[in-house]
């Protein structure tokens, strides 16, 4: 085959969004994945139910965000001068203190880009799944959104932030972790579930058997 | 425009089709369209990728020297302030004895930053030098260092968790420094550096 002769009627082609090549698609075995031959990209990918088990555990994790952020984090106590945290508490304390660098930095990378992605999963998920044919404008803007917000999303690197700050101050101090911490962990755990189950593709195919 | 006819590897660009950047939707090219799937404005390869990425490679790269010169924090034990740098608190963790910890801090905060400069930067020049048998690898080490990026924003939240943590008054207290900013500021640059980063430049010379 060369460039003049390869067109649609052999089959649905795919580019390689990182080197370009185009692969002729094949049906993938339940749970497979497709990689490019070229460069190794992943190229799209097989889950059964996909959108289904997204949804499921998207609404978990916009559960355990609500408990994460609304329930008591972490204690501690250094020679009897004890404080309880919220998650938020860490922005008040940034905002008290004139630090609004740091303060935006922690509102967008701990509240807002979480909090976005995970809302527009529930939304977008719940209409990909049970939505009516042809009202498809509002999940292809909420689609949109989550890639933008996707490199954002960091909390992972946050848990491993908490457990540093833990052992920096394990020698001066006592702490003590609490529901909204163990939340948290579960919410991390979550999260990374639905980003190795579902590939972006997955989704935008979804949305166009909506729109047909 | 169209199909040039150029002999070359059998990729979307060299059929006159384009995969979307921002959906991946593979479609005919012509310029000035949007995408059929999802209404983004389609090009052949990310706009300007070359030009904004150096541009946040190099706001990195200086924001990267008030980051390790200024303190990240400073602590204040009953009236005394104590600033500590970011290498001063990975040394300070190793002499506690938490080897892993500070193992993983210095990596974080020290060797990502610069393995990410010297990654994105010779990508970036070997987009028109690269040697064609090495594109592979090429590509593999973008994709490895577009994963580790974020993982140095350890260390500011590390600060963000013991300034609300520490906040005793007279007795401890706990008070970014100035590097917190410019380090937060280094890691989403060198981010947006690798965002804007087209890998299929690479891919384009052959």
């Amino acid at each position: 085959m060369n460039a003049q002769t390869i067109d649609e009627e052999q089959g649905e082609l795919v580019a390689c969004h990182s080197c370009d090549l185009l692969h002729l698609k094949t049906r993938l075995p339940e749970g497979g994945k497709a990689y490019c031959t070229r460069c190794g990209e992943l190229l799209y990918a097989e889950s059964p139910r996909a959108i289904e088990t997204a949804l499921a555990l998207s609404l978990s994790s916009l559960i355990l965000f609500a408990a994460a952020h609304l329930l008591p984090f972490i204690s501690i106590d250094i020679e009897g001068n004890a404080t309880t945290i919220f998650l938020i508490s860490t922005i008040e304390t940034l905002t008290e203190i004139n630090s609004q660098l740091l303060a935006l930095a922690g509102i967008f990378l701990l509240l807002i880009a979480p909090l976005i992605v995970l809302l527009v999963d529930v939304v977008l998920l719940y209409r990909l799944r049970f939505g009516r044919p042809g009202q498809s404008a509002i999940s292809r803007q909420l689609l949109l959104i989550a890639g933008h917000m996707t490199p954002w999303n960091m909390l992972e690197i946050f848990l491993l932030g908490v457990l540093v700050s833990i052992v920096k101050l394990a020698s001066m101090a006592d702490i003590t972790l609490h529901e909204g911490f163990w939340a948290f962990v579960g919410l991390v755990v979550i999260n990374l579930t639905i980003a190795v189950k579902i590939h972006p593709e997955t989704l935008w195919q979804a949305l166009e058997r909506l729109e047909r | 425009m169209a199909s040039t006819g150029k002999a070359g590897a059998l990729t979307a660009r060299n059929t006159g089709r384009v995969a979307c950047h921002v959906c991946g939707k593979l479609q005919q090219w012509n310029a000035g369209s949007t995408c059929s799937r999802c209404g983004s404005m389609l090009h052949l390869r990310k706009p300007e990728s070359l030009q904004r990425s150096w541009a946040f490679l190099l706001s990195a790269l200086l924001l990267y020297l008030p980051a390790n010169l200024y303190p990240i924090m400073t602590t204040t034990t009953l009236g005394m302030p104590e600033n500590s740098t970011i290498i001063g608190g990975v040394i300070l963790l190793w002499q506690y004895g938490s080897y892993p910890v500070a193992a993983v801090v210095f990596i974080a905060s020290v060797m990502i930053p610069i393995i990410k400069f010297l990654v994105i930067g010779s990508l970036l020049l070997l987009v028109r030098h690269g040697h064609p048998g090495k594109l592979g690898q090429h590509t593999r080490l973008f994709r490895f260092i577009e994963y580790i990026g974020p993982w140095s924003m350890i260390d500011v939240f590390v600060v963000i968790l013991l300034v609300a943590l520490i906040q005793f008054g007279g007795i401890a207290s706990v008070y970014p420094g100035p590097a917190a900013a410019a380090f937060a500021g280094m890691v989403i640059a060198t981010m947006f550096s690798a965002l804007f980063f087209d890998t299929r430049l690479l891919w384009d010379r052959l």
